[in-house]
C-alpha cells in the first residue's frame, strides 16, 4: 500500500501520509509533492547536497516549512529531491540534507505547477500505528 | 453542525450569524448553484471569515464561489482600517492575478487562416507551462526591485507595450507604497526568471472573437464590434507572488497569536491594519502586484509581437489596445458608504474582481461615464464575457463582482471525465487550436470542470453588481 494518497479538492490538491515513524512520514510527503508536479519518482543525475536547517512552532508546522524548501528548490533552480537524510527531527527542529538533481536529468516530467503549501486544514496527528499528516497544495 | 442558511431571493443567500461569526454571510448564487455548494466546504469558509475581526458588512461570496484554502474563491471582506485585519489568505498566493483583454482591428475572416499558424507562434513566443521562461529577458536583482516598484511603467519604459496601455490598466498598473526592501531574498530569487512567463494550471492566452453583442452602445465605447478578434491574457505575480504569501503568513501566524486572533483555520492569520505587520505585508504585496502588472504588460508585447509576425503586418497596423487589465486576488484600501456614512476599508478580493459602477472617481477619464470593465473569462472551450460595472456592487459587494466561472470538479474528478477523450481533437472539432505544454492540465481543465460562466454572469447581472456588454468565443488557447 502506498504511504501516501491524494485528497480531494475543488481548485487545489491535498495529500493525506501515514508512516510508523515521523522522519520517513516527512520522506514520504515530499516524494508525494513531488509526486504531485511530475505524476512519478524523479530518476537520479548529477546530484547536489544541500544542508537545511528549519525551526517551526509544532509539528504540522514543521512539515509545512519542509515541503516549503522541496518546492522552493524546484520552482526556482529547477532541482529535484532524489534523496534526502533527515540528521535531527524533534518538534520544533529540524536538520537534514537534500540531495538534489538537476530536473531535465531526472527524468521527470513537470505536469503540475503547485505554487504552494498551505496551512489549509493542515494536520499532523500520531495514530496507534504511527503518525499521520494532511496538508493541501494550492495549485 | 450542518450551516444555516437563508434564501433572500433568486440570487441572495444570507448565512445568518452563528457560532463565532461577528457578522452573516451574503451569497449570491442561484438556486442550482446552492444546491452545489451545500455539497462542498466552500460555505463554511465565507462563515469562518465572518469571524474575523473587524470585519464591516457581510462576508461576501461571488456566484463562481468554490472551495478554497482558508478563504473561499470568489470571496470578497472589508475590514476596518483601524479596528481591522488584513490577511495574506485573503488574498492568495497569486498576488494580483488578473485578466487582460485586447481588442484588434481585425476581424474573423481575416485570421482565420492563420489561426494554426498564430497559434504556434504564440505558443512558441511566450513561456508557458512549468519551469519555462525567454532566454533574453535577464533581470539583475537591481532591475527586479525596479520591476517592484514601477509595475507595467517598468515594461513600457523599456520598450514593451504603448503609452496608453497605462490608462487602461486597474491602478495604471502600479500599486505605490511598493517597497522591495520587505521582500525576501528567496522572493526576489524565486520572481527572477519567471518575469515574463505565463504560467500553468487555469492562465492561459486566448485569441477570441465577438461573438454575441448585449450592449451596442457600451460595446462602440469599449471599441468592440462583432466578429472582431480580441486577444485574452490570465496571469499574475508567479513565483514571486507565491513566496511573497508564503513568507508573510509566516509573520501573520505569529502576529495573530501576539494579538489574540482567535483562528477557525491557520490560513486565515491576520495582524490588526494598524500594525507594522500588516503595513509590512502591503508594501510586499504591493511589490507582487507591480510584478503581474508588469508580467502582464509584457506578455501583450509579445502578443503584439507575435500578431505582426504571422500576419506579416506592422503593430500599427493591428490595432491590438488594451480594453482594460482587472486583477482579482488583492487587498487595497478604498472609500466605500457603509450606513450613510464614508468609510476607508481594506478590501481584500480573492477571486473576485472589482467592479466600479459609472462615474466612480478611480476610473480614467474615458470609461468613467460607462464604469470599469470587468472581465470574466469562462472554461477553454466555450465563452468568456465583458461587464461593466454597476452601481448595485458599490451598495451590496464593496464594489466587486465574479472573476471566472469557478470550479464545480477536483482536478481528479475531471482527469476521470477526461479519460478517453481526445482533448485536443474536441477542441479542434469546435474550431478551437488548443496548444498546451502537456496533457495533464488541459485534462484538468476541461469545460465540465466549471460552471456554466453564462449562469455565473447572469447573476451578477441580476443582482445588480454589472451588466453584460458582450460575450468572446475562443478560437486559440494558449496553456501552461
Amino acid at each position: 500500500m502506498s504511504p501516501f494518497r491524494l485528497l480531494e479538492h475543488t481548485a487545489d490538491i491535498g495529500l493525506q501520509v501515514e508512516s510508523t515513524d515521523l522522519a520517513s512520514l516527512f520522506h514520504e510527503a515530499g516524494r508525494g509533492l513531488q509526486e504531485i508536479i511530475g505524476g512519478q519518482t524523479p530518476q537520479t543525475g548529477q546530484e547536489t547536497a544541500r544542508a537545511i536547517e528549519l525551526r517551526a512552532t509544532d509539528r504540522a508546522d514543521l512539515l509545512v516549512l519542509w515541503l516549503q524548501e522541496w518546492l522552493f528548490l524546484f520552482d526556482t533552480y529547477g532541482l529535484v529531491i532524489v534523496r534526502d537524510e533527515i540528521e535531527t527531527l524533534t518538534e520544533t527542529d529540524l536538520r537534514a540534507t537534500l540531495y538534489c538533481t538537476p530536473v531535465e536529468q531526472s527524468g521527470f516530467g513537470a505536469e503540475r505547477e503547485v505554487k504552494a503549501v498551505t496551512y489549509h486544514r493542515l494536520k499532523l496527528a500520531s495514530t496507534p500505528r504511527g503518525w499521520l499528516a494532511e496538508v493541501y497544495f494550492d495549485l | 453542525m450542518a450551516l444555516q442558511v437563508e434564501k433572500i431571493d433568486a440570487v441572495r443567500w444570507r448565512i445568518p450569524r452563528q457560532g463565532k461569526m461577528r457578522t452573516e454571510g451574503l451569497v449570491f448564487a442561484d438556486r442550482h448553484m446552492m444546491e452545489v455548494l451545500r455539497k462542498e466546504k466552500a460555505l463554511e469558509q465565507v462563515a469562518n471569515v465572518a469571524t474575523l475581526p473587524g470585519i464591516v458588512g457581510p462576508s461576501i461570496a461571488m456566484p463562481d464561489i468554490h472551495w478554497g484554502y482558508g478563504f473561499p474563491i470568489g470571496g470578497v471582506a472589508a475590514f476596518d482600517e483601524h479596528k481591522g485585519v488584513v490577511s495574506p489568505g485573503g488574498v492568495g498566493y497569486d498576488i494580483n492575478c488578473g485578466v487582460r483583454l485586447l481588442r484588434s482591428d481585425l476581424d474573423l475572416e481575416e485570421i482565420r487562416p492563420a489561426l494554426k499558424l498564430l497559434a504556434d507562434e504564440l505558443f512558441r513566443n511566450i513561456p508557458a507551462g512549468v519551469g519555462s521562461h525567454r532566454s533574453d529577458l535577464k533581470l539583475t536583482q537591481k532591475e527586479e526591485r525596479k520591476v517592484l516598484q514601477q509595475g507595467a511603467s517598468w515594461a513600457l519604459a523599456h520598450g514593451f507595450g504603448e503609452a496608453a496601455d497605462i490608462e487602461h490598466i486597474e491602478d495604471r498598473g502600479q500599486l505605490p507604497d511598493a517597497d522591495p526592501e520587505l521582500v525576501s531574498e528567496r522572493a526576489l530569487e524565486r520572481g527572477r526568471s519567471q518575469l515574463g512567463t505565463l504560467g500553468s494550471g487555469n492562465h492561459f492566452i486566448e485569441v477570441q472573437r465577438v461573438e454575441t453583442i448585449a450592449d451596442e452602445e457600451t460595446a462602440r465605447r469599449l471599441g468592440l464590434f462583432p466578429d472582431q478578434i480580441t486577444v485574452t491574457i490570465h496571469t499574475g505575480s508567479r513565483g514571486f507572488g507565491y513566496q511573497v504569501c508564503d513568507d508573510f503568513i509566516r509573520t501573520m501566524l505569529n502576529a495573530s497569536r501576539r494579538y489574540g486572533i482567535e483562528l477557525p483555520d491557520r490560513q486565515l492569520c491576520c495582524a490588526p491594519l494598524d500594525s507594522p505587520e500588516s503595513r509590512d505585508y502591503l508594501a510586499a504585496m504591493a511589490c507582487a502586484a507591480n510584478f503581474a502588472y508588469a508580467n502582464r504588460q509584457l506578455i501583450t508585447s509579445w502578443v503584439r509581437e507575435s500578431f505582426s509576425r504571422i500576419l506579416s503586418k506592422g503593430e500599427a497596423h493591428l490595432g491590438l489596445h488594451t480594453v482594460y487589465d482587472v486583477c482579482h486576488n488583492i487587498a487595497k484600501y478604498e472609500q466605500h458608504e457603509v450606513e450613510g456614512k464614508k468609510r476607508r476599508l481594506c478590501v481584500h478580493r480573492k477571486g473576485a474582481t472589482r467592479a466600479f459602477p459609472p462615474g466612480h472617481p478611480e476610473l480614467p477619464a474615458a470609461l468613467r461615464d460607462i464604469g470599469q470593465p470587468v472581465l470574466i473569462p469562462g472554461d477553454m472551450g466555450r465563452y468568456s464575457y465583458i461587464l461593466v460595472g454597476a452601481e448595485g456592487a458599490m451598495r451590496e459587494s464593496f464594489g466587486s463582482a465574479c472573476h471566472g466561472a469557478g470550479r464545480v470538479l477536483s482536478r481528479h474528478a475531471a482527469k476521470k471525465v477526461a479519460r478517453g477523450q481526445d482533448l485536443f481533437g474536441g477542441m479542434a472539432a469546435k474550431g478551437i487550436e488548443l496548444r498546451a505544454a502537456g496533457r495533464a492540465t488541459v485534462a484538468e481543465e476541461i469545460s465540465e470542470a466549471y460552471k456554466d460562466v453564462a449562469d455565473v454572469v447572469n447573476v451578477v447581472q441580476q443582482a445588480g453588481l454589472g451588466r453584460i456588454v458582450a460575450r468572446l468565443r475562443p478560437l486559440a488557447v494558449i496553456k501552461g
